[in-house]
């Protein structure tokens, strides 16, 4: 061993024999105080420590005795600090989270009693959110063998345990969330399966615990059955204000769906069923991301989903107002999910705002009107168009029977859009009344110059590189282009350069000009993503075979001037980037010798 | 109420506001776009411009050779150049009470109006308006003045001969009004009537209205204005910013509840973003300076460009650029940048404060200070000796007809390395150029306009809510070469009222009350009588009396006791006793009671018809009519007095008595 090292291990084993010895006087201490601490991080540390040593298998109960009269003595304690009995609950869970520790526990108190909500609501101290979420934390830490779970039942913590899903602390309902789950999928009885493959709670369930003890089955009936009659009554928001809670439940209920077993699987479903059928139709528009995640959760399930997950899907695709509609479409696209029956539709609801817009006219929609209407509304369109926008890249990658248009429609489409929002009249529009909400929306801007550099590798786009140049041309050169939007237009620039294997002279020299303009540019992020681009696609050109060189945008004598200018700018990230830059455009000429 | 407009231009406006008695005119601004028809005026011999060849039609029928010349395929007039005037015939000038005048651009026209037109008024404008006014038109008129032209040319302006002009001059409108530069005479004379004033000073203009001036945001000293009588208010929005720049911001409360606002002055470049603009102002002088090559920028001698050199005053250092010397020619150059020091209360908060420091508020000192940018009155002189390349030079007059700036045409246009960069937008720049076609420099258009764009004047109007708009006729529709650009129009409910150059307009607007005074003596003599909870009315008989617009009631005088009379005969003939005033009738008729009266008076058989006014009621038996309606009722009734008697009192019954 290195000499060095073998101090530094020396030296790591005479604190640790300094913390054991120091420990118990410190537990005494802290048990037997009163007031607040000046800096609780000190018990989140000690706290680390624990659970380290628990994760290497020191048997924390055996290693420290002086714990287990800590717990009951600060149990006892009606004065002690809510922080201080935060830190107790959460030591308890590490204690309990095995079968042995768990039982020692019982032999000096009832965990029961650790837990035990009514005494701590007699002190007043379950007002305290820190003393709720150690409760939480403790109980999920315990939660990893039957007798924990046990415990839950019998001493009626699973009444409590819901009625934390709507705490007003956020932190202790999200707690309280997961908890729910862990207990469903990790007592599951048997191995759960999802797409027909078999899942691993990994997550969830500890490397030491994989293999779960039998568990009574009555008792995880029971769980499941009192968590799946509170999820079917509390999914439906009552009032306006619970719509937090009930997004929440349902991220839960997919989390669930997504991850459960055949029978809890169906269990579950069965059950939140009727609610998700009312939820699809009230349309609340804060509700429309979680509810996809179940309904999507539910499809994804091929081998288990019955018809009605489907209807859900369809009903979410079909029946809501169109912004809804939309979320939906863009929700099931970022997902990844992927059948012929429902990702047409979704397709179809996306591009059908672009092809509005830009009176393409190649979709013959039933809800163009409706849409249209949408589109006229100031605060819908630039959402609307944003979302439909930023899926296209997704949408692009669809088997090709999934589209209603060939992929360089969809450019066209863009291109089209891009040429409105800087009020070009090389396009005329097909909603004019929406006009004055894309004209300059920098926000419109930014999302469809990502969308154009991410589609660039398209099938059967090259037709359309002249046309994309010349739009990203457009915006180089226009005098209000932000500069977010003039950096999102050179990554176009780059990509698209990829794409195309002879660019014109003249557009060369355009580009040139413009280069050389927006160098001298009064914002300095400009002037800094200008030396970057130059640097950059000196770096393309180089990157490619030495047999097929691929020539540079630009040519070095009319980009060198520019960097070594930029090398004196008052910027220093400009004199930084410009010596980056400077690097990638003399690589060649280094190689060479 | 009449609004008079004598001007089409959308930031030269020229109205005339008749409005309760006095008779206002909004501005005098001088359309200088014909001078576009005109060959530039060079300062030093030019050949090239001396050589061109005079315009003979194909035919030949036509031979104004002496008058016009041909340049680069267009026609232009040899001649000194004149100015399209506001509209002079419409009404007669010297009946003008008074001008308010918004900004420095918008009084360029008013030795035309004040000066042998039998104008007897006053002007009112703020000082900076003045003084930089004078400043602008002393620049003219020495422009005009140190290039005189021998020849005079209006042949080309007789009506058969201009329909068979080529180009621009055929479509030239009015030529026949376009007058040369007045004197500095006139100029001095014009600026006598001026009267100053701050803003938000009230000025009473003979008791009928009152006109106070507020911040319009755009350039020094400029003001939009209000008008208002005690019941009335009109606003005169003229040429106003909301952006951030050099002058005090836009007082935009203070036009709340108005019930007519004129609105001109919108930017003439609404889909140019001032800031974009700058950006393009600053890159290109750079690139310009980096390749070797002058910066010429054509350019008012006052208010973007004070901008503009606090812009540079930044950017010189960040663009390498701290050699480039800056030139500024004008006749008025240093007045101007002085000016621009001193008047510190028409400036933003930020400049104000810069002033107790002390510091100058403008960063152009310092520019001087250091030698950076340097300002001589013309190109001759000093100038010479000092003038060092690639430099950059900002000198007037933006339309390239006359100034220094022609000189730097001349000596620039041929080289590639040279741009030419205009920022002034009441020239289209290809017209602008065209005499000195063809041209190698390189030419950038980025227009500043920091007016209100459409997008600003609708949240603004939204916001103070007028009752009624009245404003220029384009701003109405599109552009015609956008006319996609539905964004690019004033939307309003109720739509605004247009008007163009010649339109008379009669404003919806119903005066309906007065203010009148009533004499403390009188007023204790009357006998109020309460008509409902806290309205109390009294009758009164009194004199009124008007002078200056004020009204006032005063006691009737009582008659000089009658000379006794001597005879018997004449006092029978005298009119009997008063029997004091008739009682005064007040209330409304409630239907279902009266019919529910007339019913308890036998009268049964009643059709009722409802009418826009009330309603009609067909007594069928009697055959009777009675007429209900607000004004009034009328009981039609032919001979029998006894009935419409009953009728009447029936009536009564539903009226108040006073």
């Amino acid at each position: 061993m290195h000499p060095v090292s073998d101090r530094c291990v020396s030296m790591a084993l005479d604190q640790h024999r300094e913390c054991v010895a120091l420990l118990p006087r410190v537990c005494e201490l802290l048990a037997a105080s009163g007031s607040g601490l000046p800096d609780d991080t000190s018990l989140e540390k000690l706290l680390d420590w624990f659970t380290q040593l628990s994760l290497a298998g020191t048997c924390l109960h055996e290693s420290f005795p002086c714990l287990l009269e800590f717990i009951p003595a600060v149990t006892h304690n009606t004065a002690a600090d809510p922080a201080i009995i935060c830190f107790m609950m959460k030591l308890t869970g590490l204690l309990a989270g095995t079968v042995e520790g768990f039982h020692r526990l019982q032999e000096h108190l009832t965990l029961a009693e650790v837990f035990k909500v009514q005494s701590w609501k007699e002190t007043g101290l379950w007002d305290d959110p820190s003393v709720r979420s150690g409760w939480i934390h403790g109980l999920r830490s315990t939660m990893q063998h039957p007798r924990a779970l046990n415990l839950l039942l019998q001493s009626e913590l699973m009444e409590h345990l819901l009625h934390l899903q709507t705490d007003p602390s956020l932190f202790v309902a999200s707690s309280a969330n997961e908890l729910l789950a862990h207990i469903l999928l990790f007592y599951q009885p048997e191995s759960p399966v999802t797409n027909g493959k078999a899942h691993t709670c990994e997550e969830t369930r500890p490397t030491q615990n994989r293999s779960v003890p039998s568990t009574s089955s009555a008792e995880y009936n029971t769980a499941v059955i009192s968590i799946c009659d509170y999820l079917k009554q509390s999914l439906l928001p009552q009032e306006q204000k619970h719509l937090q809670q009930s997004a929440r439940l349902l991220r839960l209920v997919a989390q669930i769906l997504s991850q459960a077993g055949g029978p809890l699987w169906v269990q579950l479903f069965e059950s939140v069923r009727g609610p998700l059928e009312d939820l699809v139709t009230a349309a609340h528009s804060q509700l429309t991301l979680p509810l996809m995640e179940v309904i999507l959760a539910a499809n994804s399930n091929s081998s288990q989903a019955p018809q009605r997950a489907s209807d859900l899907l369809c009903a979410m695709l079909e029946v809501r107002p169109p912004t809804e509609r939309i979320r939906a479409a863009a929700a099931l696209t970022q997902q990844g999910f992927c059948d012929p029956v429902h990702t047409p539709k979704a397709v179809k609801i996306l591009l059908l705002p672009l092809d509005i817009l830009t009176g393409q006219s190649l979709l013959n929609s039933e809800s163009a009107g409706e849409t249209r209407e949408e589109l006229q509304n100031k605060s819908s369109c630039t959402s609307i168009v944003c979302l439909c926008v930023t899926n296209l890249h997704q949408i692009t990658l669809l088997p090709d029977d999934f589209l209603p248009c060939p992929r360089p429609v969809i450019v066209s489409t863009l291109v089209s859009l891009l040429h409105m929002c800087i009020g070009s009249s090389a396009v005329s529009s097909g909603c004019a009344g929406a006009n004055r909400f894309i004209f300059g929306n920098g926000k419109i801007q930014k999302s469809a110059l990502e969308a154009l550099t991410a589609i660039n590798h398209c099938s059967g786009v090259h037709d359309k590189v002249n046309k994309v140049f010349t739009v990203l041309l457009l915006y180089l050169n226009h005098p209000d282009s932000d500069p977010v939007v003039l950096h999102k237009c050179y990554q176009a620039f780059l990509k698209w350069t990829s794409v195309c294997t002879n660019l014109s002279d003249e557009l060369r020299q355009d580009l040139k000009q413009l280069v050389q303009k927006r160098a001298c540019d009064l914002r300095w992020e400009v002037r800094d993503s200008t030396v970057e681009f130059l640097g950059q696609q000196a770096a393309l050109s180089h990157s490619t075979s030495d047999t097929s060189p691929n020539l540079p945008l630009l040519e070095e004598c009319s980009t060198l001037p520019l960097l070594r200018e930029a090398l004196q700018d008052q910027e220093s990230y400009v004199r930084a980037s410009a010596v980056s830059a400077l690097a990638q455009t003399l690589r060649r000429g280094w190689r060479r010798g | 109420m009449k609004l008079y407009c004598l001007s089409g231009h959308p930031t030269l406006p020229c109205n005339v506001l008749k409005f309760k008695s006095t008779t206002i005119m909004l501005d005098c601004g001088l359309d200088t776009t014909s001078v576009l028809n005109f060959l530039p005026l060079p300062l030093v011999h030019s050949p090239r411009l001396s050589k061109l060849p005079g315009w003979v039609s194909k035919d030949g029928t036509i031979n104004l050779e002496k008058e016009l010349k041909e340049c680069a395929g267009r026609v232009f007039v040899d001649s000194q150049p004149e100015f399209c005037l506001p509209e002079r015939e419409l009404l007669d000038l010297s009946t003008i009470d008074v001008i308010l005048i918004s900004n420095y651009h918008c009084m360029m026209a008013l030795p035309y109006i004040t000066e042998n037109t039998g104008f007897t008024g006053t002007v009112y404008a703020t000082e900076p308006t003045l003084q930089i006014g004078r400043l602008l038109m002393e620049e003219l008129v020495n422009f005009m003045e140190r290039v005189p032209k021998p020849q005079s040319a209006t042949c080309w302006k007789n009506k058969e001969i201009q329909r068979l002009l080529p180009g621009a001059l055929k479509d030239a409108v009015e030529v026949w009004t376009w007058k040369k530069c007045y004197t500095m005479q006139e100029v001095n004379s014009a600026l006598s009537k001026v009267q100053l004033v701050g803003y938000s000073q009230k000025v009473e203009l003979f008791g009928a209205v009152q006109v106070s001036p507020l911040s319009s945001g755009y350039s020094l000293g400029s003001s939009n204005w209000i008008i208002q009588s005690h019941h009335e208010k009109v606003s005169y929005v003229s040429g106003s910013s909301l952006l951030t720049t050099h002058p005090q911001p836009m007082d935009q409360s203070s036009l709340k509840n108005s019930d007519v606002l004129i609105l001109t002055g919108l930017t003439q470049m609404p889909t140019a973003n001032p800031d974009g603009m700058l950006g393009e102002f600053c890159s290109n002088l750079a690139m310009t300076i980096r390749a070797g090559g002058n910066v010429l920028v054509p350019c008012y001698s006052s208010g973007v460009i004070y901008d503009l050199l606090e812009c540079l005053y930044q950017f010189i250092d960040s663009a390498n650029l701290g050699t480039t010397p800056f030139y500024f020619i004008s006749p008025v150059a240093n007045s101007s940048l002085e000016f621009s020091q001193i008047f510190a209360e028409w400036l933003c908060h930020n400049k104000q404060s810069k002033v107790y420091l002390p510091e100058p508020p403008f960063p152009h000192a310092e520019l001087i200070q250091t030698n950076k940018l340097k300002h001589y009155p013309s190109i001759h002189g000093d100038f010479s000796n000092e003038f060092r390349q690639p430099c950059v030079v900002f000198t007037g007059h933006p339309s390239l007809r006359f100034g220094d700036v022609v000189h730097f045409m001349e000596l620039w246009g041929k080289s590639s390395l040279n741009t030419i960069i205009f920022t002034e937008p009441d020239f289209n720049y290809l017209d602008a150029l065209a005499p000195y076609q063809p041209l190698s420099m390189k030419c950038i258009y980025c227009p500043i306009d920091t007016r209100l764009n459409f997008h600003q004047v609708s949240k603004l109007l939204k916001e103070i809510q007028p009752l009624h708009v009245v404003c220029l006729e384009q701003y109405t529709q599109p552009p015609v070469s956008q006319s996609h650009r539905s964004d690019l129009m004033l939307e309003l409910q109720p739509p605004p009222m247009p008007y163009r150059r010649c339109s008379v307009l009669n404003l919806p607007f119903k005066r309906r009350y007065e203010r009148v005074y009533i004499m403390p003596e009188l007023a204790n003599s009357l006998v109020p009588c309460e008509v409902k909870p806290g309205v109390s009315v009294a009758t009164v008989s009194a004199v009124i009396h008007s002078k200056d617009n004020k009204h006032t009631l005063q006691s009737v005088p009582k008659p000089p006791p009658a000379p006794p009379s001597k005879k018997r005969k004449r006092v029978l003939e005298e009119p009997p006793a008063s029997q004091g005033p008739k009682a005064l009738l007040s209330g409304a008729v409630p239907l279902e009671g009266f019919l529910a009266t007339l019913q308890k008076h036998g009268i049964t058989e009643v059709k009722v018809e409802e009418t826009p006014e009330g309603h009609i009621l067909h007594l069928q038996e009697q055959d009777t009519l009675i007429q209900l309606d607000e004004e009034g009722t009328h009981i039609v009734c032919d001979n029998n007095e006894p009935l419409r008697t009953t009728l009447r009192d029936l009536v009564l019954r539903f009226l108040l008595k006073l």
